[in-house]
Formats: C-alpha cells, sequence, structure tokens
C-alpha cells in the first residue's frame, strides 16, 4: 500500500443533458499510432520517456452552470446552500473533454501542431529540433532528437499542471513495453494472464487455433447461457 | 450478444486457452528499419457461411515492424472473387495512405512509394488499367480509388506469391498455421 486516496466524486447519472453538460464526446490516441510512434522512435533511436498528470480530471475548465449539493457531514451555517463548480470534477459527464481541451490548449500554446491523421498524436518542427507527444487521457509519451529540448518541454508542462515523471516508457495503454538496444518489444503478458486467471484456465490445456473453422455460433440452438455476467465482461 | 448460448461461452473459453499458449507473445519493433510502408491484403471469398459475404484482411508493415492489421467482414456480396480482393485492396489502401500521413505529422516524409502485396493476378490488372467495362462497372468506386492512388506514383501494387509466410495472418489461414516466422 502506497498511499490512501479519498476523491469527491460527481453522480454524472444525474446531470441532465442541455443543461449541465453539452458536448462530452472524448476520443483516445488509435494503437496503430502508437506502434508507429514507437517504430519511428527506434529507427531514429530517440529516447521515449512517460509523464503522467496528476488528477487531470480536476484542470478542465467548466464551460456549463453546474451545482452541487453539499456532501454529508459538511457543516453550514444557514441551510438550503449548494456549490457552483467552476472546474470540473471527477464523474462528471464532460471531465475528460474538459481536461482534453485544457491539455491542447496547453500543447498548442508551446507550438505544437494537432495532426490530423490523430488528434491526439502533437508535433512540433521547429528547425533541425523535433518534438513529437502522443496523448492517452492523462498519460503523455515524449520523443525527440534532443535531450536539451525535453528538459525544457518538461519544465513548461510542470508550470501549466502537477506533473509526474515516469521516467522510460514501460506501460501505455495496457501494453508491456521492453527496449533494447536495437529494438522495442511490446506485449500483453500481463492483461493476457490476467483474463486467464479470472476465468480460471491456468491449468488448462492450451489451444492451437483461437476458433473453430466453418462454424455456425449464430445459428446456435444450445441452451441460454445462465450466468450473463461474466460471459459479458469476458468478451469486453 | 443480447443472448449468448453454451456454445458462445466455449468458443469464448477457446479464445482465452489459446491466449494460455504463448501470453507473452508479442511484437517487435526494430531499429534496423528503412521507414516504407509496405501492406500486404488478400480477401477470403463468400468467407462467411451465413451470409456469403467475404472477408477482408490485411497487415501493413513498417519497415519491419508489424503496426496494422486486421481481419473484416465485407458490407456487400461479391459474385466474383476478384471483386472481394478488390474491395480489400481499397481498403487496405485507405488504411495506407492515413498511416503515410501520420508519418508526414512525425516529419517522416515518405518520398519513395508505398508497396501494395496483393495475391490476385486479375485484381492487379484492374489496378492497373484505367479502363472498365461492364464486368468491372459494379466495382467502379473502389477501382477508381486504388487506380488513382497508383496513378499518382504514391503506391506500387505488387503480385506475391502464394504459401508466401505473411498468409497465415490472412483470413483463410487461421485453421492450418504451421508456419513459424
Amino acid at each position: 500500500m502506497e498511499r490512501f486516496k479519498a476523491r469527491l466524486v460527481i453522480f454524472g447519472n444525474l446531470q441532465v443533458a442541455g443543461i449541465d453538460y453539452t458536448e462530452t464526446f472524448a476520443s483516445v490516441a488509435k494503437m496503430t499510432t502508437m506502434r508507429v510512434f514507437l517504430t519511428v522512435a527506434a529507427a531514429k533511436n530517440w529516447e521515449v520517456p512517460q509523464m503522467d498528470v496528476h488528477n487531470a480530471f480536476l484542470h478542465g475548465d467548466l464551460q456549463e452552470e453546474v451545482y452541487l449539493k453539499l456532501s454529508p457531514g459538511f457543516q453550514v451555517s444557514v441551510s438550503g446552500k449548494v456549490c457552483k463548480l467552476k472546474k470540473s470534477l471527477y464523474g462528471l459527464k464532460q471531465a475528460p473533454r474538459c481536461w482534453f481541451a485544457k491539455l491542447s490548449a496547453a500543447l498548442k500554446g508551446y507550438e505544437f501542431q494537432q495532426s490530423y491523421s490523430d488528434y491526439f498524436l502533437f508535433c512540433m518542427n521547429n528547425g533541425n529540433i523535433h518534438l513529437s507527444v502522443l496523448v492517452y487521457v492523462d498519460d503523455l509519451i515524449v520523443t525527440r532528437n534532443d535531450s536539451a529540448t525535453i528538459l525544457r518541454f518538461k519544465a513548461y508542462l510542470s508550470v501549466c499542471f502537477h506533473m509526474k515523471d515516469l521516467g522510460v516508457l514501460k506501460y501505455f495503454l495496457g501494453v508491456e513495453i521492453a527496449r533494447s538496444l536495437d529494438e522495442f518489444y511490446l506485449c500483453q503478458r500481463k492483461y493476457a494472464l490476467d483474463i486467464i486467471s479470472e476465468v480460471g484456465l491456468l491449468g488448462a490445456k492450451p489451444a492451437l487455433v483461437p476458433m473453430k473453422q466453418n462454424h455456425r455460433l449464430a445459428l446456435s440452438t444450445s441452451t441460454l447461457l445462465a450466468d450473463l455476467e461474466s460471459y459479458r465482461r469476458l468478451i469486453g | 450478444m443480447q443472448q449468448p448460448k453454451e456454445d458462445h461461452w466455449h468458443a469464448t473459453l477457446q479464445v482465452v486457452r489459446y491466449l494460455k499458449q504463448n501470453p507473452g507473445q508479442g511484437i517487435l519493433l526494430s531499429s534496423k528499419c528503412d521507414l516504407r510502408l509496405h501492406g500486404w491484403c488478400d480477401a477470403d471469398w463468400a468467407g462467411c457461411l451465413l451470409t456469403r459475404r467475404s472477408l477482408t484482411g490485411w497487415i501493413i508493415f513498417l519497415g519491419d515492424s508489424p503496426i496494422s492489421w486486421k481481419t473484416k467482414k465485407q458490407h456487400t456480396v461479391s459474385r466474383l472473387s476478384a471483386e472481394a480482393e478488390y474491395r480489400s485492396m481499397a481498403m487496405t489502401t485507405c488504411e495506407l495512405k492515413w498511416l503515410k500521413g501520420t508519418l508526414s505529422s512525425l516529419n517522416v516524409l515518405h518520398t519513395i512509394p508505398m508497396l501494395l502485396h496483393c495475391d490476385s493476378q486479375t485484381t492487379l490488372h484492374i489496378s492497373h488499367n484505367p479502363v472498365f467495362h461492364d464486368r468491372t462497372k459494379h466495382i467502379e468506386v473502389d477501382g477508381h480509388f486504388v487506380s488513382d492512388v497508383i496513378f499518382s506514383g504514391i503506391l506500387v501494387p505488387v503480385l506475391f506469391p502464394p504459401r508466401s509466410n505473411l498468409q497465415i495472418f490472412l483470413p483463410r489461414h487461421w485453421e492450418n498455421n504451421n508456419i513459424t516466422l
């Protein structure tokens, strides 16, 4: 156990569309982009440090007017008072969107260009300095051709947000990343083992093929499954 | 999905047991890489037994590193196997063009043409021949799309021999994948 945490969270399910929130869409980076990013870093032999933002969703600025009932145990002299939110909180439907808007504004302020191919890829080409950042919610991976640039960039981000430097890239988007002199190796060993142990198949005989050929599963006439929940959890 | 049966559960468990065979298996992104895009595409004509729609399959390499792959059932029924191949070629071309864009954001300018490997001689002929006749009319959109990319010089289609190692990635070779890379 590293530490204890407490966090004030909003019941996002009580928010009313059009009043408490308008736009909530927030996408994430594609895995393919990550692989392209790492292949280029490997080919150019650039370092790939990783960073993480503390309490990312608390940084977002709220556009809508949202009120919060005081939490139980909070003493006020006059009853019937509520809080008006200025910044976003965890649990709000628009929190991820607010956070990404804030982060992309900060990156663009540092002369980054948002890629049209993947909106979560930010690149800066300034003469012979090249810096790229790939964002996944509150995780950032960076690559560059010059180490002074990266220090300046890290210093800039620390002014904007509360950053944590995670050092060399080891784990991103559920993928374990190992690097030797010549290559990156990407695998999902821990994730795969977690799935196998969850369904209790650690001792089972491995299968040679993932699926039988010429199956007709859509026409199956077998009995309905009783345990729907674990099936749905397993297929994601 | 709404009404899963026992059979579906067993099929899912088989996928998990397949994972168990080698959970630490992954991909290697090598530094000895010329950063050229190679696409390999194939189709399994009428591969879906219930709807007789075809499957598209592709894998794309950047240098020697695999970066993007997919198998997907096509939206329409193809009466010709060349038609299914052609649709798969068009989809792979889309992905290749997108990857080229992503690379240019990363300041890697892909000046040499990308290679698209395809195992159908017919499809290659159609893609090189801008004259369309009655038999290829119904795949006109995909046809024009691929031809345009080829004539603009950013893509070169190449024939790959049957039974090459890479075919194990492509849909119809799953059952007998005894080939090692």
